[in-house]
């Protein structure tokens, strides 16, 4: 299932931000890691998510350098900068909020029929 | 998460390489280079920022490669390279230094008042250039119409001109001084010999100058077209010419004067100068300034040339002649003191502004470019030609500039002041160095106008010289009833007193300190004097400085007066002296009297 591109513009960022909070990362990698452990649900396309990175980038979030890999390869690595694990932290705070609150209305939740 | 097979160190690419040889580089295969090169190339973004795009989408694509997926699969995934291109762009520009932001935002300010301001221009220029005035008065039929009550048989200026007509050419021997040639002087034969040529010409001027009314009005139409002449056009098509006759007829008489002096022709010599006075009087048959100053320039002639006859030939001027002189002259200008006409100055300010604004039916509306030209000349064209200055900002001046309302009450507001000061004596008037226009008004945002600027130091310079010639004719009416009562009592009164009510009606008074005209004996002979410019009696003598009693015959405004007076004595010439009205004091070219 992919997401309507509305809740994508919430989610999309903070997704970016949570994988980055383990460590670096370049482009494809982050494109590969968001399908695979989103179940391709938050997958994005190269359209949006570098838009997504110099966005980010822009606002101090993350910040970025090139590398050549061993395989002689060149890769921009993106990284959180303190204002990004901040940013991070509050997000994923509002995220929980929200998921609880729609939790609260039976949307994430189990069918109300089979609640006790 | 790091990827443990990358070397650290950044990569030797040129951070401004072209797109193409980072993709040739890369190695992608055709479909994919073309996606990216068409992607970076749409993104229209900075050299530096189009080679960092273009290599992470290298990066990006070649990853893919590596990890087996084909390049129609990638080529799918990226989308549309001109949506992404307008994504990246867009993300791309927040990258960019604050400076250049806030110049992009700055020039977009800049750009969006230039618009604004452009068309506001527009609507302005439109309104300014599509705008046409309503010409409802015919201020110079207005004007005409005293002028055509007048009747045909008792015009002057149709005799006038024939006597212009009927002058021969002055000879080059007496053009130098002309009006002041004298007998026993070089050139008066000559002078003699030429007034006898002109013999019929001066028979017309005086008939001329016996008629009730000169008779010359104004063209009120152009050609055949049925919009009314503008005022302005219409007076300076005659009355320059017209009065510039009749200084040259003046000048005739006054010579005729002095050769009938020498003829002892009494009758002669009063008919030339009753024929001056009349003159005077038609010169000033219409109410513009520049009929004033005329009519004051030609009784000035009449009364220098009285005076000097007097001092010279005093029995030449029998007892009749006397008489029909000084009734010739006391009532000049209504036998008042000579006054200052404003309503062809008024007649001319309205007509202008009748076509120099719209006309909202309730007196006001705005200035258009039929008119801006003629109230705010920018002097670099002629009168009334709109030069491109003016074409360029004529349609700004409904900003800057007061409507038509504001504009005739700020000129009637400057009108009336000026008049009621104008009209007082020399000695009661307060005019100070500052701005009529904001005294007028009370307002110190006042902008002098132009109108203003132009009217008012011409109009209060003609009324100083009305006073002053008020003064020398009053002068002259009290030296004809000296001469009278020394005929009849054989000796000149200890007091001008004695002359009331018989000879004059009362003392006139003095125009500088508003007291009786000075009067005293000298070696027997009497000297009229007024208190002049520091209104000091100094018992009648001129100052001695060069041409001192012409100085003397001046008016200041009192605060300049005062500093005058403060000046060291070389400084203030004019001071420490009286203005003697008779007997004439006379000077040489440089200023040296010649009557001692």
């Amino acid at each position: 299932m992919r997401i309507e591109s509305e809740l994508m513009r919430g989610a999309g960022p903070l997704a970016v931000l949570k994988l980055l909070e383990r460590g670096e990362m370049y482009g494809y990698q982050l494109v590969e890691a968001l399908a695979r452990r989103t179940d391709g649900v938050l997958a994005m396309g190269q359209s949006t998510l570098y838009p997504l990175l110099y966005n980010l980038e822009a606002k101090g979030l993350i910040e970025s350098d090139w590398r050549t890999a061993d395989s002689g390869r060149e890769r921009k690595y993106y990284r959180l900068t303190a204002p990004g694990r901040k940013r991070l932290a509050a997000d994923t705070r509002q995220w929980q909020a929200l998921a609880q609150a729609m939790q609260g209305l039976g949307i994430g939740a189990a069918p109300a029929e089979a609640r006790p | 998460m790091t990827d443990p097979a990358t070397a650290a160190g950044p990569a030797p690419v040129p951070v401004r390489a072209r797109p193409a040889e980072l993709v040739a580089q890369a190695g992608l295969p055709a479909g994919v280079a073309e996606v990216v090169l068409a992607t970076a190339a749409a993104t229209r973004l900075w050299r530096s920022e189009r080679a960092d795009v273009t290599r992470e989408l290298c990066s990006h694509f070649a990853e893919g490669l590596a990890a087996g997926r084909a390049p129609v699969e990638l080529i799918a995934d990226f989308g549309d390279p001109r949506r992404v291109a307008v994504l990246i762009r867009r993300a791309k520009k927040r990258n960019r230094p604050a400076l250049w932001r806030l110049w992009v935002q700055a020039c977009k300010g800049v750009g969006a008042l230039l618009l604004v301001s452009v068309v506001l221009y527009a609507f302005l220029a439109f309104r300014y250039y599509t705008g046409s005035p309503t010409v409802a008065h015919d201020y110079a039929a207005e004007l005409n119409a005293p002028i055509a009550a007048i009747a045909e048989a008792d015009r002057a200026w149709p005799l006038y001109r024939q006597a212009v007509a009927a002058v021969p050419k002055l000879p080059d021997v007496l053009t130098a001084r002309w009006g002041r040639i004298r007998t026993g002087d070089p050139e008066w034969p000559d002078a003699v010999a030429y007034l006898e040529q002109c013999r019929a010409a001066l028979e017309l001027v005086r008939l001329g100058a016996a008629k009730p009314g000169l008779g010359a009005g104004l063209p009120t139409h152009a050609g055949t077209a049925g919009a009314p002449l503008e005022l302005d056009a219409a007076m300076s098509a005659v009355w320059p010419e017209l009065l510039s006759r009749m200084r040259q007829l003046t000048r005739l008489l006054v010579e005729d004067t002095w050769r009938a002096e020498a003829a002892n022709d009494r009758a002669g010599t009063v008919g030339d100068l009753v024929a001056i006075i009349r003159m005077a009087e038609h010169a000033r048959g219409a109410p513009f300034l520049i009929n004033d100053a005329v009519g004051v320039a030609v009784l000035d002639s009449a009364l220098q040339t009285l005076g000097e006859l007097m001092d010279r030939s005093p029995a030449l001027l029998d007892e009749a002649g006397l008489v029909a002189l000084a009734h010739r002259l006391g009532a000049f200008s209504g036998g008042g003191p000579v006054v200052v006409h404003v309503e062809g100055e008024r007649a001319l300010f309205r007509d202008m502004v009748q076509r120099s604004f719209t006309d909202d039916g309730r007196g006001d509306g705005r200035c258009i470019a039929a008119g801006s030209n003629r109230l705010y000349p920018t002097g670099s064209g002629a009168a009334g030609s709109a030069t491109m200055l003016d074409t360029l900002t004529g349609p700004l001046a409904g900003l800057v500039s007061p409507g038509r309302r504001r504009t005739v009450e700020e000129y009637e507001q400057v009108l009336s002041l000026v008049a009621t000061e104008a009209a007082k004596p020399l000695y009661a008037r307060t005019f100070e160095g500052e701005s009529v226009e904001v005294r007028a008004t009370g307002d110190r945002t006042v902008r002098p106008s132009p109108m203003g600027s132009m009217l008012v130091p011409s109009f209060i310079a003609l009324s100083t010289q009305a006073e002053l010639i008020t003064q020398r004719r009053d002068g002259a009416l009290v030296l004809i009833a000296l001469e009278l009562y020394r005929r009849a009592s054989g000796g000149y009164p200890a007091s001008l007193d004695v002359l009331v009510p018989d000879r004059l009606p009362a003392v006139p008074i003095d125009r500088f300190d508003g007291k009786p005209l000075k009067y005293r004996l000298r070696d027997g002979r009497p000297v009229l004097y007024s208190v002049g410019l520091d209104g000091v009696d100094d018992g009648g003598m001129p100052p001695p400085d060069p041409y001192g009693n012409t100085r003397a015959a001046h008016w200041l405004p009192p605060a300049q007066l005062r500093k005058m007076m403060a000046e060291p004595a070389q400084f203030r010439p004019g001071l420490g002296g009286d203005w003697v009205l008779w007997p004439p004091i006379r000077y040489d070219e440089d200023g040296k009297r010649i009557d001692e």
